[in-house]
């Protein structure tokens, strides 16, 4: 039986050398050493850890520190993704993002234990220490940038694999997914099916789509020793609306603040659509806030549908029940957003 | 019976508990992690049961009186029965909001958004100060 707490065994320093060799090995590397293998938090979704590791690999001897980024034991995930998936993104993407490379996927698990990759690991700090101690500095910009080269990456270079928008409008499947939510959900949810019906009201224009992260704020960044921006954890990438990873930003700020867009929002939407290309009739500080509401639903449906889970007596966990308890946080966001967002919507037509 | 010490105050000597006493001797990350998560969650259980049960009767009582519908006696108060019936009531709600919006009513629209307000309230009594412990 697997352990059941969120110290498992990916998290055995004594036994996960062995197993990354093994892996390590069946992707052609040679005299490998693996060390200093240590488990890592700052994720809720997956379990992380640490190491170094010494191989030949492709007749090229290399050595440095990697990061092991696996499945949690069956039943505890907060989050269903996939790793074949994320590796794949972290491939196409990689040209194009300051991100750390993907180096090996054990995609059934075979050799970790649970599907897994491993990650060349950046000297980074977090993004909010790191803010702590420098100030905002430039972040404002250097987001804006990385918002912007991620929304530009050419569609048809992402993975066949990533989900795109099945009724062909990015805007009419993440409504959806809101009423879906509501009521597949354990108990019935009003203020989803408001926020739905809510959003459905008041469409803004549309923009093309392109590669959209999903869980894009500052538990997803680190900044490098230049200062720069660098953006980690695709695992809920999808094709879609890019304005969702602004909104994502915005509402998960509202948690674990502060809002680097805030800062200054003219300057940052005008590098922004500067990149993209973006009109200011499609990117402003209105269409920020409903994407506030809209970007959240696919974190969103996921805390709620492992909730159900849990509820039904399928599965258990702190994890679980700690997140889905932060919906309430969230629930007062967006309704405090749909109201911002009524208010000078009314002004504009007064 | 015992009913005193009450739920939630026992509760809340818990989280304190693991918060002064078994926290400090944990060195290991993804532990303290979770007992912040732990921590959170035991304040706000504490808060939730001392009330739950009369809030969710008081809600279900607004939402029928805002959709016109008569609110019928409990045959039972056991919190699985409360809840049922409360997220039953909360259905029905959810579908007056569908409607208020699908015909334009902006006035019902208006009444049922103010019952979705008033449940916030509870429920950031209910969290708290949020803490995304372990997060970033």
């Amino acid at each position: 039986m697997q352990d059941s707490t969120s110290v498992g065994r990916m998290q055995d320093p004594s036994v996960m050398p062995e197993k990354i060799t093994a892996l390590l090995d069946s992707e052609g590397a040679t005299d490998i050493d693996i060390s200093g293998y240590a488990p890592m938090t700052g994720g809720y979704s997956r379990l992380m850890a640490r190491f170094d590791a010494k191989f030949t690999i492709d007749g090229v001897r290399e050595e440095g520190a990697f990061v092991l980024r696996g499945d949690p034991p069956e039943g505890q995930a907060i989050i269903e993704t996939d790793r074949s998936q994320e590796y794949a993104v972290l491939k196409s993407v990689a040209p194009h993002l300051n991100t750390p490379p993907a180096r090996f996927l054990d995609a059934e698990g075979i050799h970790i234990g649970t599907p897994a990759l491993i990650i060349e690991f950046t000297e980074a700090e977090s993004t909010l220490p790191w803010i702590e101690k420098n100030g905002i500095s430039n972040l404002p910009m250097k987001l804006a940038e990385l918002a912007g080269a991620m929304h530009t990456i050419p569609v048809e270079q992402l993975p066949s694999s990533l989900a795109r928008p099945a009724s062909g409008d990015p805007l009419t499947d993440q409504i959806e997914m809101w009423r879906k939510t509501a009521l597949e959900h354990v108990e019935h949810l009003p203020i989803f099916r408001y926020v739905a019906a809510w959003l459905d009201k008041n469409r803004p224009p549309p923009v093309p789509v392109s590669l959209v992260h999903h869980d894009f704020s500052t538990a997803n960044m680190l900044v490098d020793g230049e200062g720069d921006l660098v953006v980690i954890d695709f695992e809920l990438a999808t094709v879609g609306d890019p304005r969702e990873d602004l909104g994502y930003f915005k509402a998960y700020a509202q948690a674990a603040p502060p809002d680097l867009i805030d800062e200054n929002p003219d300057d940052f939407l005008n590098r922004y659509r500067e990149i993209t290309g973006f009109s200011e009739e499609q990117v402003n500080p209105l269409v920020m806030t409903y994407f506030l509401v809209l970007g959240v639903i696919g974190v969103v449906s996921q805390i709620a549908n492992v909730g159900s889970a849990m509820a039904n007596g399928e599965t258990a966990s702190t994890n679980i029940a700690f997140n889905l308890d932060n919906l309430l946080f969230g629930q007062a966001a967006w309704m405090a957003a749909t109201d911002a967002l009524e208010a000078a919507l009314d002004g504009e037509v007064n | 019976m015992l009913t005193q010490p009450t739920t939630d105050k026992i509760l809340l000597a818990i989280a304190d508990d693991l918060n002064s006493v078994v926290l400090p001797s944990v060195t290991d990350e993804p532990a303290k992690v979770l007992l912040g998560q732990i921590d959170q969650l035991l304040r706000r259980l504490s808060r939730r049961t001392a009330s739950e049960i009369d809030w969710m009767i008081a809600e279900i009582k607004q939402i029928n009186n805002a959709i016109g519908r008569e609110t019928e006696d409990l045959s039972s108060y056991l919190l699985t029965d409360v809840a049922s019936a409360y997220s039953e009531a909360s259905g029905a709600l959810g579908e007056a909001i569908d409607q208020a919006f699908s015909e334009g009513d902006s006035q019902q629209v208006a009444v049922l958004r103010q019952l979705l307000v008033d449940r916030i309230a509870k429920e950031q009594q209910i969290l708290g100060q949020l803490d995304l412990v372990g997060r970033g």
